[in-house]
């Protein structure tokens, strides 16, 4: 349920927020009687609504059409690109609008298009985020069912709210309406131009470059965070409203006919304007704190429990006495290689505690790489793909079980060579900063400061400089050391 | 203002109130009644799916024809295939072996008991806690108390490969007077005879209440059918079917190079189903899913039917609501355009008549909640003849609907207000 609220606003969210602030430009710029603004707001809501149900059915008609994923990228960067166009032409005619009554006709056509288009483009990624959560698992009406899709529905009456407050306060700050709309606009090009611009180079429209490839990673890296960026805007406009909107009016017994009655008047319009605030202050309340619920927590993977860190005898072995792990629980230990990478595994017992077998396994999976299981109650699970492992396999290879680590028992202990654990360092990717040499130099150098390394046959090697890279680049095996695993092959599969 | 106006409609007018909200109770009892089971199944249903441990059970690939007609199984070749014991130890070795918790072979024959010939009973061969010979598995134990832990015996499990000890099924041993140590001579179709001892009485599903479970050997020798076992249960680790899988249950080749990978790759329980059938060619298995293969066929068949029932409910009770609605704005009309000529606005008036409503709607809702709770339970009683786990978010549905039954009904009656003019109102033309 969580998920389908965040990204829902996720989704939506920036187009609601664009559009609103567009429609309430408009209303500002026709607003010569409080009737007409009336009869404007109705106008905006009746185009806004067949506009929306188009932009849906355009988004999921998009989706179902792109099977595949280049297909989908092409339905997004030809998406994005139209979305682009419509917020530019929205910015441009936007001062117009707030200048000449007239401009309206030729704005609300516009507003209809970047209602839809906006509504279509966030349709389409709303689609896509959600193939991997199923709504249901069966098709049969059931709780997870009926929750989801009430995500859905709360999601859309939030975000209704939230355009009907942003599009009252930027007509009521009209200035800062239209710089918030340019920034909010600016913020979603960039997300947009970083996706259009992966497509085209996907498609192969645009040479890949460095410089362009790094533009687009900067781009998805951020785009995550456009959102927030969005309601930071949408707060100062709400805070810009409240301090524009008109103080309640104490009402004095000295005041009589005429006078009493606008002073009424004015103090009910104040007392109008604060129900506006509060229902934008709440509107984004609920949207701040049901996307940061699943960023910071729901989506949150578990975590690792603590590795207990080993040290190697003088004899070349870790020795870890078996009364210490033998509870049925899973013992973490963890043990940085020479060439800094940080290799976890566990021993824990396969069977209870008349039977101890004690499985010694690295903490990572052939399949599914260097994530880490975790214990909860009786079940040993992997991370990376929820698989449960049954426990007395543990310690086998096959399926998703831990990857086995060669080891020996001896007068009540685990012993594990040194050079099994070094053998281990190319299963895990975290590396720690630690003292290496250089093999060409012989210099002493801290590897995470390496400008250069190279790995070849299970180790990584880090140099000083250029040189010593290329010297041990042309031939490896004059200066390496002994190989922990075979020599990489590439293989080139038949087109 | 607005609570106190509130308050005061509901005090001056509180009889059509409580015909209001009866008409909403009549239909959010029948909503929820109708919810609750569809609900329960579904819920049902969804756990099955999600589950982290599933049943597969293998037959030989005839067996598996569909040939059952009004719930008789008509197929020829039922029963006259078998599978070999001896083929077993490779289901331990597919690519997801190690998620492969336990194994059972099951060969049924029917026999009878002593001198009463017309009495025939099932005898069911089966594994109780063997050793099974595995590669790399050096004690891999396995047999009905590691796949089928819900059993239970009085006295002592037989022991394994005997060819003279026998557990009864709870029926047969309370129509036979047969306690633990009593002694039975089997004799079988094919004419063998046995003499063995009941070693206990176990409790298990149906078809073994009224039958003996014996050691798989003793049904062999019985059958002679040496080394041949009729399906087989197996307990895996898996994780839930999403929508890969699903596709993948239905075709395995509809998916590309890629998702057959990660599919193949991933513990669902349709990868090792599949994986079975590689390893023992003359098989077929599939996934074993209890509810979704009983109650789930009848709730999914007759929702349709609910769903229009609820609507139906859902338009009557608007329709109600609005009638009523409509001439408690008649009769306020002078209240209304005495509120509209001090320069309260339309959205102001409206509000006030749309929180009676809602207000209707949640009172409503939980009684008719807490009456279709009842209700449900009476039907669950009678059709499916046990009682519903009443589940918690059809309140928040009922609730909503019936909010939404009274806005519905709303609608009529706005537009009588926007349509009011306080100069006619309050000079009494209207």
């Amino acid at each position: 349920m969580s998920f389908y609220l965040a990204d829902m606003f996720r989704a939506f969210g920036p187009a609601t927020f664009i559009a609103a602030l567009y429609a309430g430009l408009l209303l500002k710029a026709a607003r010569t009687t409080l009737a007409a603004e009336e009869r404007l707001r109705r106008h905006l809501t009746f185009i806004a609504v067949p506009a929306l149900i188009a932009g849906i059915a355009i988004g999921a008609f998009a989706f179902f059409w792109a099977d595949g994923a280049a297909a989908l990228t092409e339905a997004k960067m030809v998406m994005e690109g139209a979305c682009l166009a419509a917020a530019l032409l929205a910015i441009l005619s936007a001062p117009f609008a707030l200048r000449f009554s007239a401009a309206r006709f030729v704005a609300l056509p516009i507003f209809a298009l970047l209602v839809a288009i906006l509504t279509a483009q966030a349709a389409l990624v709303f689609a896509d985020d959600t193939t991997t959560h199923a709504l249901t698992a069966t098709s049969v009406l059931n709780t997870e069912l009926i929750l989801n899709v009430l995500a859905v529905v709360i999601a859309a009456a939030a975000l209704g709210a939230f355009a009907a407050a942003v599009s009252h306060a930027a007509s009521r700050t009209p200035l800062i309406g239209l710089g918030l709309l340019v920034l909010a606009v600016l913020i979603e090009a960039a997300v947009w131009g970083g996706d259009v611009m992966l497509g085209l180079l996907q498609v192969g429209w645009l040479q890949v470059t460095s410089a362009r490839v790094s533009l687009v990673a900067k781009a998805d890296y951020y785009a995550e965070a456009a959102v927030y960026a969005e309601l930071v805007l949408a707060l100062i406009l709400g805070a810009a409203f409240l301090l524009r909107a008109p103080r309640p009016a104490v009402l004095s017994d000295d005041l009589a006919g005429q006078a009493r009655t606008e002073r009424r008047k004015l103090k009910a319009f104040a007392l109008g304007e604060r129900r506006w605030f509060r229902g934008l202050a709440a509107a984004m309340t609920f949207i701040v704190a049901s996307m940061l619920y699943y960023d910071l927590y729901a989506s949150q993977p578990p975590r690792l429990s603590e590795a207990t860190p080993v040290s190697v005898d003088d004899q070349g072995t870790v020795r870890i006495p078996i009364d210490q792990v033998k509870d049925g629980t899973l013992h973490r230990f963890a043990y940085v290689s020479s060439d800094g990478h940080r290799v976890r595994f566990f021993l824990i017992n396969r069977f209870d505690a008349e039977h101890v077998a004690i499985g010694v396994v690295y903490d990572a999976c052939m399949i599914c790489g260097d994530k880490g299981y975790i214990q909860r109650g009786n079940e040993i699970i992997c991370i990376a793909c929820n698989v449960r492992i049954f426990v007395p396999s543990i310690g086998k290879a096959g399926g998703c079980n831990p990857i086995p680590l060669k080891h020996e028992e001896a007068n009540g202990d685990i012993v594990i060579a040194q050079l099994e654990l070094e053998k281990g360092a190319r299963f895990f990717s975290e590396v720690v900063s630690t003292d290496v040499t250089d093999p060409v130099t012989g210099e002493p150098l801290v590897n995470t400061d390496a400008p250069f390394s190279f790995e070849f046959e299970g180790r990584t090697y880090y140099f000083t400089g250029e040189d010593s890279y290329d010297a041990f680049r042309d031939a490896p095996e004059k200066y390496s050391h002994e190989p922990l695993a075979p020599a990489r092959v590439s293989w080139q599969p038949e087109d | 203002m607005f609570t106190r106006l509130l308050q005061q409609s509901f005090r001056r007018d509180w009889r059509r109130k409580l015909l209001a909200i009866f008409t909403i109770v009549l239909a959010t009892t029948l909503m929820t009644a109708l919810a609750s089971l569809s609900i329960d199944v579904g819920d049902k249903m969804a756990r099955e799916m999600k589950a982290y441990g599933s049943n597969i059970k293998v037959v030989p690939k005839s067996d598996s024809i569909p040939l059952t007609i009004g719930g008789v199984n008509y197929n020829p070749l039922s029963g006259r295939d078998y599978l070999n014991e001896a083929d077993l130890p490779k289901i331990k070795d597919i690519f997801w072996r190690n998620n492969i918790t336990g194994l059972t072979p099951f060969l049924t024959l029917p026999v009878t008991l002593g001198s009463a010939e017309d009495d025939h009973v099932p005898l069911i061969g089966t594994y109780f806690h063997k050793l099974m010979p595995v590669e790399g598995f050096d004690n891999f134990f396995t047999g009905v108390t590691v796949t089928h832990p819900f059993w239970q015996v009085t006295g002592t499990w037989p022991e394994e490969d005997s060819l003279d000890q026998v557990l009864v099924g709870e029926t047969l041993a309370e129509r036979q007077g047969l306690k633990p140590g009593a002694t039975l001579t089997l004799t079988s179709a094919e004419g063998k005879s046995r003499n063995v001892t009941v070693s206990g009485i176990v409790e298990a599903s149906e078809e073994e209440a009224g039958g003996i479970v014996a050691p798989l050997a003793l049904a062999q020798d019985l059958a002679g059918l040496s080394g041949k076992v009729g399906s087989v249960s197996v307990s895996a680790l898996t994780i839930p079917e999403n929508s890969l899988s699903r596709k993948a249950r239905s075709d395995p080749s509809s998916l590309d190079a890629q998702q057959y990978d990660t599919w193949y790759c991933s513990a669902y329980v349709s990868a090792i189903v599949h994986q079975i059938e590689e390893a023992l060619p003359n098989a077929s298995a599939r996934p074993i899913w209890q509810v979704a293969d009983s109650e789930g066929v009848v709730i999914g068949k007759i929702q349709l039917l609910m769903a229009v029932v609820a609507l139906a409910a859902f338009a009557s009770s608007a329709m109600a609501i609005s009638s009523l609605l409509n001439t408690s704005v008649m009769e306020r009309s002078r209240e209304i355009g005495l509120m509209k000529a001090l320069g309260a606005s339309e959205a102001a008036i409206l509000s006030l008549f749309l929180g009676e409503a809602v207000i209707i709607g949640i009172i409503g809702g939980l009684i008719g909640a807490a009456l279709g709770a009842g209700l449900s339970q009476i039907i669950g009683l009678t059709v499916f003849g046990a009682t519903i786990t009443f589940p918690g978010v059809v309140v928040l549905v009922v609730v909503i609907a019936s909010i939404l039954i009274a806005l519905a009904g709303s609608v009529l009656p706005s537009r009588t207000i926007a349509a009011l003019a306080p100069v006619e109102t309050l000079y009494g033309r209207r």
